[in-house]
């Protein structure tokens, strides 16, 4: 019986103009986005090898330097000697290239976040929160951190990534394909024909909505692969198809949520108009107003506190260090250490003094950086809470977290940055404080940066709840609206 | 066949239906008549269990529609005053999809076609959309839907009007045949000519009751509106 | 007679259950918006104005120490917002709202709001221009798309025509309905808000500032919604049924609000693509090393050398006049800068166009030239962005000049005697003739001609809706 009526129902679909429509749009859309999003990832990948390529330019022009100058001394004989730091070229004497605090302060290694196999899947915060990170000796890492940069319209407006039509735009298909599931029959008048056949309500609108569910699902889905196997990266890795599998699953959620709003709202009985509009309406409170407004409470119950403060503290502490740490004349140094006179001596303090100078900083930073991380720290617990009253938060969440692109795995990968700092620091300040000259062999033991991926549990356990949530509001609307079927009333009185 | 014992259907404000007995035995054809609001339509679609009867009960062939709703339809096929049709399917196409339905999977296009003809839905009419179609042709299609259902019980929701008086005269020769076959007929209609002709007994009903009944042979046409005009005072 | 229509129109709405639940909805969330809007504003004026002085102390108490050192201490400008930002939050999120000042280095802004906000903050803000842009069309659409084919469905419409009403009449007599019911929700709103707006004791919000922007403001918007006004009764009018009339308008809806300006931005990328910041950052540098011209900049120094020995006719540093690694300093800096305008130009460059083109693709989405205009009038847009950087980047220079300059001078005796232990320190009074930060918004005329092309399309969005409804309206089939 119902798979009689699924026949029917997609004869009758495939015969509605209006659908061919529909489901070119989505092909259309599901096309355009994952080339958009492939288009932002690619942009992060040029960014990454652009910056890496320019400084890999500079640490050769060094080591290039270096070796002409230990060949020079292989024929000459003499002890390879310590260097100022200089920006201009020197006749002669050894290149900045040996210098260890020069290396390490003027060039910088960049730490890449890798990208998922699914990254284009869902931008995220990417388009904002660089994943390739400079660290030198120089930066103090943590409080101020790049940012990409790019057209902020662009970035208010977003990118038009699978996850935006996933989010947006499928409910506007689901819900135009089913926000008359029933009433249009009732309308027509064959509610009645059918009904005074052996067919259940339940029967028919279950099999009504696997008519439906069946041709969505599957242009998604497939479009889904499509995009995964032209744009998906690592296709050969099992954490790739992981991660499409619970793409999958989640669209799934998702498209469920929505079917079964439909199902609930036909079950009220009213006219198809009023079935629109109420569906029109549920969809902008649920994928709009909910999100921002969590948003606005989570700023407004935990504000944090002003960037610009911290900047000001910050450069109090700077002051403060200076005045105690430094004479202004050592200030100037740190500055232009090529300007120092007396090298081979000063030098050393002056970088000695600068990494003092940064720790100060960092310190009589850290309580308010710390202030303002707990607030957003307070925000985030917040929108974890409150992502339940809008599945299009528990789906962006879940995307972000399937993709690759959320802000725990950014998190997860700063901490390592972090990490990767202070071993550069390390390797360079030792080497700058023996005043011992690099030497080419030196440069193949530079610290290098690799990132290692979290466990595949820390992902899916932050997603639980968003997957969960999603799936228990699935199951009461689903619940609820074909339990309400038996108070329909086929025959209006 | 059909029976309906002591049937109620009240709503918040009014009642629809005070408690209605009536019985409808194979070869039976049964009018309802009453002005608009009697509860002849509310009858029909307590029958089809498309809304609760708020006391007795509905009974075909001995089964109660709100018990067993799916057996019950097994037996009904209901023409409404307007049969409705899937515009964008063929008549064949509607009534392959309603027979199958009705759990009718046997027939084949030829005895599907059958049933068109025997209806007397022109041949090439069978093709196309319904959404061509005249109220006359969706009406025989409706019929047809019955006829393929081998329905052992017919409720008929003013059938006849807006039809032609040809088509109307149809309409009533295939109701005469399956009478003959033995279906049990329930028809609200506001006809009482039609009521005369093909009809076997007559139910007059105002407000919810039924006030009388009468068999077909024993009034004469002029007697029965006179009946029925004295009842509606 | 247009009246009588659009008083049972207004009846009829308001009757509706319906009406109320979404007039309530819309109401509180409009409310919520300005009000929050407000608070955003006034604590962010406050915080910044507290910071902007706070930074100029710093200045000029950084401790006695050489010019050319406190020209890298620098200074911050801080982003001043306008008072109708409260409103529309435009681009202030994604843009940074401090610039460092510093010797050697033009910087992009840093501190963007969005960067430390959850993940969800991408769905947007709630604004009231959010409301007005996004829920106002949809609260008209739902008031509407019955007017003609509900009518119709339900055979009144064959009733009014039979009294000799003319079609137009009818058109008019709707939109006067619908005009109000919308109205008597937004109005007391926006009321609260200017209310709100007036109690805030900042000097910028005077009359002068206000009134003028407002007025467009205004203007706009009553564009904006006349055009969802006259798309939805002309749709109405020809679309078969009720429900045929909600889906296209719908559709048409959630093209314009949220298809359309994403689909834009992946447009105007591909056709003006912007530099991410690896490339942008290695492209400077590189020019920064080799030159524009393919001349070092330590080829070229040595030159300058060359030419202060012949101007001064010496032969040595020692004898020069002026403090030589001053004068270096400052050499280099000049050296920077067509560097900098290059390469921070073309991206400004690369973002105006893109602005223009998405601002042109407006004539398929008219959500497009609201925004921009809206933004532009409410002074949160790139334009005014753009004018803030320039102005940052004007006191750098001047101020690292101005500093490189006193050292130049008043150091020239030192050049024979360099050393560690001889230098020159400057004190706070050196360091005041770098005045304050001080930034001009645009003027009006300038944002009004900037956004010339959105007025422009937006009107005629406005006559295309009203002529659409009146044909539709005269063939509007009974």
């Amino acid at each position: 019986m119902k798979r009689l009526i699924i026949a029917h129902e997609t004869r009758t679909l495939a015969r509605t103009p209006a659908l061919f429509w529909l489901l070119a749009l989505l092909i259309a859309g599901i096309v355009f986005a994952g080339w958009a999003g492939h288009r932002a990832n690619e942009r992060q990948v040029r960014g990454a090898a652009a910056a890496a390529e320019f400084e890999d330019m500079m640490r050769g022009e060094m080591r290039k330097s270096v070796y002409a100058y230990e060949n020079k001394l292989k024929q000459t004989g003499g002890e390879m000697k310590f260097a100022a730091v200089n920006h201009a070229p020197t006749e002669g004497g050894p290149p900045q290239g040996v210098n260890a605090g020069a290396v390490g302060a003027e060039t910088s290694a960049y730490a890449v976040l890798p990208q998922t196999g699914l990254s284009a899947f869902s931008v995220g915060q990417s388009d904002l929160l660089l994943n390739y990170v400079p660290v030198s000796m120089r930066n103090i890492m943590d409080i101020t951190r790049p940012l990409e940069i790019d057209n902020p319209v662009n970035l208010v407006s977003g990118t038009f990534d699978p996850a935006f039509l996933i989010i947006f735009l499928l409910p506007i298909f689901i819900l135009a394909m089913t926000y008359d599931l029933l009433s249009s029959e009732k309308e027509r008048g064959t509610l009645a024909m059918i009904l005074a056949h052996p067919v259940s309500l339940r029967a028919l609108m279950s099999s009504k909505l696997a008519a439906r569910a069946r041709i969505l699902l599957a242009v998604v889905l497939v479009l889904g692969l499509g995009v995964l196997l032209t744009v998906g990266s690592d296709l050969g890795s099992g954490d790739t198809w992981i991660r499409f599998a619970l793409w999958i699953g989640a669209v799934l959620l998702y498209s469920l949520f929505w079917f079964a709003l439909a199902v609930l709202v036909n079950v009220f009985g009213k006219s198809s108009a009023s079935n629109g509009i109420v569906l029109a309406g549920s969809w902008l409170v649920l994928v709009v107003v909910v999100p921002t407004l969590v948003s606005l409470l989570a700023t407004t119950l935990y504000p944090a506190p002003s960037r610009m403060d911290l900047t000001i503290a910050m450069r109090d502490a700077q002051t403060a260090a200076e005045k105690e740490r430094m004479k202004a004349l050592d200030q100037y140094y740190y500055d232009h250490l090529e300007l120092v006179p007396d090298a081979q001596n000063k030098a050393r303090d002056f970088l000695t003094l600068a990494m003092a100078n940064s720790a100060a900083i960092e310190k009589a930073v850290r309580p308010l950086y710390e202030q303002f991380q707990a607030q957003l720290n307070r925000q985030e617990e917040l929108v974890q809470k409150f992502q339940f009253a809008s599945p299009a938060i528990m789906m962006q969440l879940s995307l972000n977290e399937i993709s690759g692109t959320s802000a725990d795995r950014y998190e997860h990968f700063m901490r390592q940055v972090e990490q990767f700092h202070r071993e550069w620091n390390d390797f360079f300040a030792a080497r700058f404080l023996k005043r011992q000259p690099l030497t080419v062999a030196d440069y193949e033991l530079f610290p290098k940066f690799s990132y290692e991926e979290e466990p595949f549990a820390a992902p899916l356990s932050r997603m639980a709840p968003s997957l969960l949530g999603l799936a228990v509001l699935v199951l009461l609307l689903g619940w609820y609206g074909f339990a309400d079927l038996r108070r329909y009333q086929v025959a209006a009185r | 066949m059909l029976q309906a014992i002591d049937l109620r259907k009240s709503y918040e404000n009014f009642e629809a239906l005070k408690g209605l007995n009536l019985e409808v035995r194979g070869g039976d054809i049964y009018c309802l008549l009453g002005a608009n609001g009697a509860g002849k339509t509310t009858t029909i679609n307590l029958f089809l269990n498309f809304i609760h009867p708020s006391g007795g009960s509905a009974r075909v062939n001995g089964h109660s529609v709100t018990e067993e709703p799916l057996k019950t339809k097994r037996y009904l096929a209901y023409i409404p005053e307007q049969i409705m049709l899937y515009g964008n399917l063929t008549g064949l196409e509607n009534l392959e999809y309603f027979a199958r339905l009705g759990g009718h999977d046997e027939y084949g296009p030829a005895e599907l076609r059958a049933f068109l003809e025997r209806v007397g839905l022109q041949a090439h009419a069978a093709t196309q959309r319904v959404s061509t179609y005249s109220k006359g042709m969706r009406q025989k299609v409706g019929i047809a839907i019955a006829l393929a259902k081998q329905a052992r019980a017919l409720l008929l929701d003013e059938p006849t009007s807006g039809l032609d008086p040809k088509a109307s005269n149809e309409f009533s020769q295939l109701l005469l045949e399956l009478k003959g076959q033995g279906v049990a007929i329930l028809m609200a209609t506001h006809d009482l000519f039609r009521a005369k002709q093909t009809g076997t007994r007559i139910g007059i009903m105002r407000e919810g009751t039924l006030l009388r009944e009468l068999g077909a042979e024993e009034v004469s046409h002029a007697d029965l509106e006179r009946i029925y005009l004295e009842h509606m005072q | 007679m247009i009246l009588t229509i659009a008083r049972k129109e207004i009846r009829e709405i308001v009757r509706d259950g319906r009406f109320r639940w979404t007039a309530a909805l819309m109401f509180l969330l409009l409310l919520t918006a300005l009000l929050a809007g407000w608070q955003r504003f006034d604590s962010y004026s406050h915080e910044r104005a507290r910071a902007q002085g706070a930074s100029e102390f710093q200045w000029l108490n950084q401790g006695d120490k050489n010019p050319h050192s406190a020209a890298h201490y620098g200074n911050y400008a801080f982003k001043p917002a306008g008072p109708l930002s409260f409103f529309d939050f435009g681009v202030e999120s994604y843009t940074g709202r401090q610039v460092f000042m510093e010797a050697h280095k033009q910087n992009f802004a840093v501190d963007r709001a969005v960067a430390d906000s959850s993940a969800i903050a991408r769905f947007g803000e709630l604004s009231g221009a959010m409301i007005l842009q996004v829920l106002l069309p949809l609260f008209i659409i739902f008031l509407g798309f019955t007017a003609f084919a509900g009518e119709r469905e339900s055979g009144t419409l064959r009733q009014v025509q039979s009294t000799g009403v003319s079609r137009s009449q009818l058109l008019w007599g709707k939109a006067l309905g619908i005009a109000t019911a919308v109205a008597i929700v937004t109005i007391p709103c926006l009321v609260v808000a200017a209310l709100a707006l007036s109690f805030t004791a900042e000097g910028a919000t005077s009359d002068a500032y206000f009134a003028p922007r407002i007025t467009v403001l205004a203007l706009s918007y009553l564009a904006y919604a006349g055009i969802f006004l006259f798309l939805t009764l002309a749709v109405s009018a020809l679309a078969r049924t009720a429900r045929s009339a909600l889906i296209v308008l719908v559709g048409f809806w959630a093209f314009a609000s949220f298809i359309g300006p994403k689909a834009v931005t992946e447009i105007s990328r591909v056709v003006h693509p912007s530099p991410s910041l690896g490339e942008f950052t290695a492209a400077l540098r590189t020019d920064q090393m080799r030159g524009l011209d393919g001349v070092s900049p330590w080829v070229k120094v040595e030159a300058y050398k060359q030419e202060l020995f012949a101007k001064y006719g010496v032969d040595k540093v020692a004898d020069l006049p002026v403090y030589w690694p001053a004068t270096r300093m400052q050499y280099l800096e000049n050296f920077d800068e067509p560097i900098f305008d290059l390469h921070y130009g073309r991206v400004a460059a690369t973002y105006a166009q893109q602005r223009r083109l998405q601002d042109w693709l407006g004539i398929v989405d008219p959500l497009l030239p609201l925004r921009s205009v809206s933004m532009g009038l409410s002074g949160t847009d790139l334009i005014h962005h753009d004018r803030f950087m320039a102005a940052a980047e004007d006191y750098r220079r001047n101020m690292v000049e101005l500093m490189n300059g006193y050292l130049a001078k008043a150091a020239s005796g030192l050049n024979a005697t360099f050393n560690s232990s001889n230098y020159m320190t400057a004190d706070q009074k050196v360091f005041a003739i770098v005045k304050p930060f001080e930034y001009a918004p645009p003027r009006l005329a300038d944002t009004l001609k900037e956004h010339g092309l959105g007025f422009a399309l937006l009107a005629v969005w406005l006559l295309a809706a009203a002529v659409l409804a009146h044909f539709a309206a005269r063939r509007v089939s009974l």
